[in-house]
């Protein structure tokens, strides 16, 4: 196992205020980096960017895509959290990803988590666009998800001293295929514990461990009508978009667009806006101007 | 700046602004709410969509001081931590794709079903014309009206066409 690093002591802060009740708190401040990444991913709101924006770079500054660990997480509460680098704009590509790594892990949807695109703690996919996420970037998810269930039954094997080809795994829990009480749980062989399997592909779209996928018939959750679990956050109001991020003594810019392309800006009359209510003042280089005001409405 | 008081989802709030400040900024960065939205700020796009007194309102042009009635926003809908029917609907039917503009449909289908328990189609899309939804949800915004006001059946018979 490798030595887990230390906590950053701004984000554990931000994280603690936000959600002082979660569970993985306690696991967060006795854990490593790793563990460092289901709390920031979990929580994507305005405080905890802030945080992370003036504390520097986050743990995982480059999460590294061929490192098994990077992508998935086993909790001692044998749930799982996911980790890769595409975003949903709302198509559900994130309850698909979902759907796909947890038939190649064999662990139900419910008892997972999804963190999506944050550039400090999820693997880099590449930009999200053009209606290829499931189709180019799937396949990482699904081949690193089959192999962290290989890694598992051989572990198991260990525990349970009988070679891989005999055990079975259901709902995130192996056993003999001959003997279902002789059975261990993925958190018992891993949970809070990193696996420290390294992967190979000479691009994050080729990630592979040694595991091969299951043909589409052994598909389980995938085919199912999942409701999308990002839904309820964006009919209730609770939702944090990039447009309600509150820093403290925050101000608001207009940019000011020239009327044609290519224009250059030829000078600044700061005096003809200096009366506006609330304003603070204009900012420029190059070619490009904001108007800097106290509020919002002010400044739009 | 004044003071300017409302009444907002069964709470008074006295806040210090310019009157004429558009309702949506100050619930949005006064209050603290996050339902309603900038979407045009020109009252085109319905983002913005508050209840006051049971109209629903596009608070980017109501100035502050003009809303003097009772306030509802997307998050005053919930009671008792029970979802109102409606946004329970747009859970039943996967209503949203990006979402941005859900609170606008949703608060103008519930001024919709308060006046109109029982719309007829019709009646829906004349009701719901002018919120603006890019990622075109309104096929299932229309069948999630339907089972409020119809039940899951309707819905599930007529919504999508």
């Amino acid at each position: 196992m490798s030595t887990p690093l230390k906590l950053p002591r701004a984000i554990e802060h931000a994280l603690r205020r936000i959600d002082p009740a979660m569970s993985r708190r306690s696991f967060l401040a006795s854990s490593g980096a790793l563990v460092v990444s289901v709390g920031l991913g979990a929580i994507p709101g305005a405080k905890v960017l802030a945080q992370v924006a003036s504390g520097g770079a986050g743990p995982y500054p480059d999460p590294d895509f061929r490192r098994l660990d990077t992508w998935i997480v086993i909790h001692p509460d044998n749930t799982a959290t996911f980790f890769v680098g595409k975003t949903d704009g709302g198509q559900g590509t994130g309850t698909a990803f979902r759907q796909m790594m947890c038939d190649e892990l064999d662990i139900a949807y419910d008892k997972t988590r999804l963190v999506m695109g944050c550039t400090d703690t999820t693997p880099d996919q590449g930009g999200s666009g053009g209606s290829d996420a499931i189709e180019v970037d799937g396949w990482p998810m699904r081949r690193v998800a089959a192999e962290a269930r290989r890694a598992l039954l051989e572990l198991a094997s260990e525990r349970l001293h009988a070679p891989p080809a005999e055990l079975t795994a259901s709902n995130a829990t192996i056993s003999l295929k001959s003997d279902a009480k002789k059975s261990v749980t993925y958190a018992e062989l891993v949970g809070g514990k990193r696996f420290d399997v390294a992967l190979t592909g000479r691009n994050v779209d080729a990630t592979t461990g040694t595991a091969s996928v299951k043909p589409v018939q052994e598909l389980r959750v995938v085919g199912k009508p999942v409701p999308r679990y990002d839904i309820p956050a964006k009919v209730d109001g609770s939702l944090t978009w990039a447009v309600d991020m509150k820093v403290p003594g925050m101000l608001h810019a207009r940019n000011v667009k020239p009327p044609v392309a290519g224009a250059k800006l030829r000078g600044i009359d700061e005096s003809s806006v200096a009366k506006l209510p609330g304003f603070v003042k204009v900012v420029s280089r190059g070619n490009y101007v904001a108007v800097v005001c106290e509020r919002e409405e002010q400044a739009v | 700046m004044s003071s300017v008081s409302l009444r907002v989802n069964g709470a008074t709030h006295t806040v210090d602004v310019d009157p004429a400040t558009p309702l949506l900024y100050v619930l949005r960065n006064d209050l603290g709410l996050r339902g309603p939205r900038f979407g045009c700020g020109l009252a085109q796009c319905g983002a913005c969509t508050v209840i006051v007194d049971g109209v629903a309102t596009r608070s980017c042009i109501t100035p502050a001081s003009a809303a003097s009635g009772e306030i509802t926003t997307l998050e005053g809908l919930a009671k008792d931590g029970k979802l109102h029917p409606l946004q329970q609907a747009w859970i039943d039917e996967q209503v949203p794709q990006c979402g941005y503009c859900q609170n606008g449909q949703i608060m103008t289908a519930k001024a919709l079903l308060d006046r109109n328990p029982h719309p007829t189609d019709a009646e829906i899309r004349d009701g719901m014309e002018g919120v603006l939804c890019r990622c075109m949800t309104y096929y299932r915004i229309q069948s999630a009206i339907k089972r409020v006001a119809h039940g899951a059946a309707a819905s599930a018979k007529e919504g999508g066409k």
